[in-house]
């Protein structure tokens, strides 16, 4: 009897596999099980292939796996690819309409944004393309000591390409933004900078298109980028009126200078731009695969962003962009859960100011470590920079010599995708320097996106923060394409 | 009787039963594991050709809203060395038209991924192990995109059941090692004769409970081929649903492998002669 038992349960260990079987499915589990097949047919843009009718599928090839299955939607019966077809598409690629307030600041209570961009695009055959776009943009602002509103017209990526094997030629006004990094890439050394609303946007929103004979080479891993710029254009600035200008002539400050030197700046002050000549140009080499990527950038080009040379006695800044020389390298790796990005960059002739206010110029040392990741491996992505700056200079001048900061993003979403949460931040480490710009969106009606942002800003006089620190602002806005 | 009234035999006796016992056990389990993993294995050698590429729409459903639709091109390729390619291009809605990603699974079930943003026209390296992150926003993880060797699991046959008016095999798979993978565990329901899983329970939580679920609504052969072209997963605590209609596959097109690599990526131009 005891053997008995002993055995029986051991015996019977074998079948619990069979006991493990889940129970029957029953259709009260699946929540849409018995929902009609209301799926509509693919959508008919130009940017697709269409089902044609004639192509819906024999009815003897589809099988119904069950009773309670509708029916298969429609699939074709073709045999091969359908090969180049011509092209011609277009849209609007970008509809902002944002409205802000400014609680802190003397120039204005509201700062309202609207901007526009279409296009049209034409692939005639499988070498060409061609492509027109435009953009509108407005601002106002009102409700303060500076009142002001512009409308901007200009042109977007406006270009014709040919392409034949692993060569890529670009005529045109392009966007090119080069590097790793999020948000400042030490390689971004041929884009022109938007800065009309200073940094309220990501990254590819702070650019503009400008004219540039682009050469793209591929020889395997290795791709080789030659860019020129025959016409240079100065960053786009707002009005000087506005309240995201690098000079404000409202405070009586300069971006980046010590606001107890730019007194004397005021409603009089004349501001130029010296624009005249070409941009220059850049090569870039970058190798994708194993065990990881990277890229090397040499440039003698001139940046966008202005240099405001100071005229006391006449009352005037000018905003000149000279020449400089770059030399970068950066790299990608992926180790576990983490991808590290990394670019360090040299460049010479970097304008600086002495203490008489005359322009000097010296070398910059620049480095940029990223790591992003997803914590516990789900929809939250976190991306931290550090950022280092170190000017080669000798003598005493009115800008930073050295910037140490950090900066990055955290973003999710909630609510099946349709509501993102995200945080872009920055911060000086060895100067009082913070940026923090919490975002809330609402993309579940697709592809419009709404959302209530916030942008704090606070530091030390010749940092970004605390030049703009009156401007913090909460803004709603209505984002969208089509 | 001897061997009951001598206190030593009769303790052999029931060493002796309770070997039998454990051998029985053992082969048992043995068996259905064996039995489990090679049911495995057939599905994963399946025959699903050199190449793929399909156009599909990923139907995003929540009870009470509006569907989202998703409309993508995918493009597979078996590189060799136990090692697929697979490049997916997004081209409706417009938000996310245009966004690229590219995979390079590995053989020892590692993988590189790009992918590609057309706002900044820029190709970034990103960590695969990001396996329980949602795939645009759906009820599939990045990691229900892979293809998952057999070998990362321990298989075992539950026994038979029908599901979709099939006689299925009922199969449960257990990670080896718990860290590659967000599941404890998954139990499929395998159709036998076409090797096409009907159904598969995800289980996230709990060993007990499944938290997600995948259902093949309909297949279809397609150049000798089966496939799933019609599919949907299911969040069993929210209701939510993926849906996945495919609604062109064609096999064996003679995909080149350039079509992998981070320049056809970039550009989408480059897969135009071999979109469906």
């Amino acid at each position: 009897m005891k053997i008995l038992l002993l055995t029986l349960p051991l015996l019977a260990l074998p079948l619990h596999a069979a006991d493990d079987l889940p129970p029957p499915r029953t259709t009260t589990q699946d929540i849409a099980i018995d929902a009609p097949d209301d799926l509509p047919l693919p959508r008919t843009t130009t940017r697709k292939p269409r089902v044609e009718p004639g192509e819906i599928a024999p009815a003897e090839s589809a099988t119904s796996t069950a009773d309670d299955l509708p029916p298969p939607t429609a699939t074709t019966a073709r045999k091969a690819a359908r090969g180049f077809q011509p092209v011609l598409k277009y849209g609007v690629d970008d509809l902002l309409l944002e409205t802000g307030w400014l609680p802190d600041a003397p120039e204005a209570d509201n700062y309202s944004t609207l901007r526009a961009s279409a296009y049209v695009l034409w692939q005639p055959t499988r070498e060409w393309e061609f492509r027109a776009g435009a953009r509108l943009d407005g601002m106002w602002q009102n409700g303060g000591l500076a009142d002001h509103d512009e409308l901007l017209a200009d042109y977007t990526e406006t270009y014709a390409r040919y392409r034949s094997g692993d060569t890529r030629l670009t005529f045109g006004a392009q966007t090119i933004i080069w590097g790793r990094a999020d948000e400042i890439p030490l390689a971004d050394r041929v884009s022109r900078v938007d800065l009309t609303r200073f940094i309220l946007d990501d990254l590819a929103d702070r650019r503009r298109a400008q004219l540039a004979a682009r050469w793209e080479q591929t020889f395997g891993d290795y791709k080789l980028d030659a860019v020129w710029l025959p016409v240079f254009r100065g960053a786009q600035l707002p009005d000087y009126a506005s309240i995201w200008s690098p000079v404000n002539r409202t405070t009586g400050r300069v971006v980046g200078i010590d606001p107890a030197l730019t007194g004397w700046v005021d409603a009089s002050t004349r501001i130029d731009e010296d624009e005249h000549g070409s941009g220059g140009g850049a090569l870039r080499l970058t190798r994708t695969g194993e065990p990881f990527d990277f890229g090397l950038t040499l440039s003698r080009s001139r940046q966008s962003l202005p240099y405001y040379q100071v005229d006391v006695l006449g009352n005037t800044l000018t905003g000149v962009h000279p020449y400089n020389t770059f030399a970068g390298a950066d790299m990608e790796i992926v180790t576990g859960d983490l991808t590290w990005r990394m670019e360090l960059g040299y460049t010479d002739d970097v304008p600086v100011t002495l203490p008489n206010g005359t322009r000097d110029k010296t070398q910059s040392l620049d480095w940029i470590g990223a790591l992003e990741f997803f914590p516990g491996g789900r929809d939250t992505r976190v991306n931290l920079q550090l950022v280092a700056r170190a000017l080669q200079n000798d003598s005493t001048i009115l800008e930073l010599d050295e910037y140490y900061g950090a900066n990055g993003e955290i973003e999710t979403q909630f609510g099946q995708g349709r509501w993102k949460a995200a945080l872009r931040f920055a911060a000086g480490l060895n100067v009082n320097d913070v940026y923090l710009g919490p975002k809330v969106s609402y993309v579940g009606w697709e592809p419009h996106e709404i959302y209530l942002a916030g942008h704090y800003f606070n530091g030390d006089d010749r940092t970004l923060g605390g030049f703009h620190e009156d401007h913090s602002m909460i803004a709603l806005g209505l984002r969208t394409r089509f | 009787m001897l061997i009951t009234q001598n206190p030593d035999l009769m303790f052999l006796s029931i060493v002796q039963r309770m070997f039998l016992a454990i051998c029985g056990l053992l082969l048992g389990f043995s068996a259905l594991a064996d039995d489990g993993l090679a049911l495995a294995q057939k599905v994963y050698d399946r025959p699903d050709g050199r190449d793929l590429t399909t156009l599909s729409r990923m139907v995003l459903t929540e009870k009470g809203r509006s569907p989202r639709i998703r409309e993508l091109v995918t493009y597979r390729m078996d590189m060799g060395r136990g090692e697929t390619a697979n490049l997916i291009r997004f081209l409706d809605p417009e938000d996310i038209a245009g966004t690229g990603l590219l995979s390079v699974d590995k053989a020892d079930g590692e993988a590189d991924q790009w992918l590609y943003l057309p706002a900044l026209d820029r190709v970034r390296r990103i960590s695969s192990n990001r396996k329980g992150g949602r795939f645009v926003g759906s009820d599939l993880y990045f990691e229900d995109l892979q293809t998952r060797s057999p070998s990362r699991d321990r298989h075992r046959l539950l026994g038979k059941q029908t599901e979709n008016g099939i006689l299925c095999e009922v199969l449960e798979s257990i990670p080896v090692d718990s860290g590659n993978s967000v599941y404890r565990k998954r139990i499929s329901w395998i159709d036998p004769q076409t090797l096409l899983v009907q159904r598969v329970d995800y289980f996230e939580k709990d060993d007990g409970t499944p938290s997600k679920r995948w259902l093949l609504r309909n297949r279809k052969k397609v150049q000798g081929y089966w496939t799933d072209t019609d599919s949907r997963m299911i969040d069993l605590q929210s209701g939510h649903e993926t849906r996945m209609v495919i609604d062109v596959a064609l096999y064996d097109q003679k995909l080149p492998a350039r079509l992998f690599t981070t320049q056809t990526l970039a550009d989408e131009n480059l897969e135009s002669d071999y979109r469906p």
